[in-house]
């Protein structure tokens, strides 16, 4: 395993951490799309992690405490749909990755909010979760 | 006719010009049991936002800015407007994350989310095929 700095292959799968209340799998099979929305913090990409570096039973528990269910994503979907995906370790978390495209200054533009849907909608291969399980 | 009348109008063109409840009100007893099941889920809307007021932890998040009582509020009137019109419920209602509220209509091959915003606007998007072909915003209340 690398120090995270190694190009994301197209094969490999991401993970992106969605808060319970925009994911419930008894009204829809998909999370809201706002759970792909960037927030202040993802000034320069949209922040998921690389799913070789962590479990998702570990990447959620980032969360206080709180229920967080867990989007598994592959890396060649999003290229495929012009989505651009790049490694952004920082410390204590060698996988991060980030999606440059999506920021949360241009996070209303059309491209942008297609890609929230597509990735809600589409993209999304699977879903783990709640974690933890019981609270 | 209010602004909210006037205003909810022209935001449901796409999203609630509800082609099941139009259909079905020609359908006798069909029609009542469909509408009877439409104030329903209308209703399950407006208890979701009720519960964000009365257990605002469920939405206490480090990803979500929650909607203040204001805005819950203005939700609900919107909500509760659109249930007596009979309109399409939403498949869901969510924190839009930033301070808003966002009513999410699903059908076939389209998805329609109205977005009541942190400052009180209204935004409405239409995606068909996961495009977004449509897209408008206006003032619905004043702004906070």
């Amino acid at each position: 395993m690398g120090d995270g700095t190694e190009c994301i292959e197209d094969a490999e799968f991401l993970y992106r951490r969605i808060p319970k209340p925009w994911f419930n799998p008894s009204i829809s099979p998909y999370p809201a799309f706002q759970a792909f929305r960037p927030n202040e913090k993802d000034t320069s990409g949209l922040s998921l992690t690389r799913a070789k570096y962590i479990s998702p039973e570990k990447f959620a528990k980032g969360g206080r405490g709180k229920q967080y269910y867990i989007a598994i994503l592959c890396a060649g979907d999003l290229r495929l749909r012009g989505i651009e995906v790049e490694p952004k370790p920082i410390p204590g978390e060698c996988g991060h990755a980030e999606l440059p495209g999506l920021t949360w200054e241009n996070r209303r533009g059309d491209e942008q909010r297609r890609w929230q849907n597509l990735m809600a909608e589409k993209l999304c291969l699977e879903i783990k979760g709640p974690y933890p399980e019981n609270l | 006719m209010s602004v909210i009348d006037r205003t909810c109008d022209t935001i449901t063109e796409p999203i609630y010009s509800n082609e099941y409840t139009t259909a079905a009100a020609d359908q006798g007893l069909a029609s009542c049991l469909l509408k009877t099941d439409t104030q329903n889920q209308w209703d399950a809307v407006i208890d979701t936002l009720l519960d964000w007021l009365k257990h605002p932890d469920e939405l206490d998040y480090e990803e979500i800015i929650p909607p203040s009582r204001t805005i819950i509020g203005r939700a609900c009137d919107i909500a509760s407007w659109l249930r007596s019109r009979g309109s399409t419920p939403p498949l869901r209602v969510v924190p839009d994350g930033e301070g808003g509220i966002s009513f999410e209509v699903r059908r076939k091959n389209s998805f329609q989310s109205l977005n009541l915003l942190k400052d009180s606007s209204v935004e409405q998007l239409l995606f068909r095929d996961h495009e977004l072909i449509h897209r408008d915003s206006m003032e619905l209340f004043d702004s906070v």
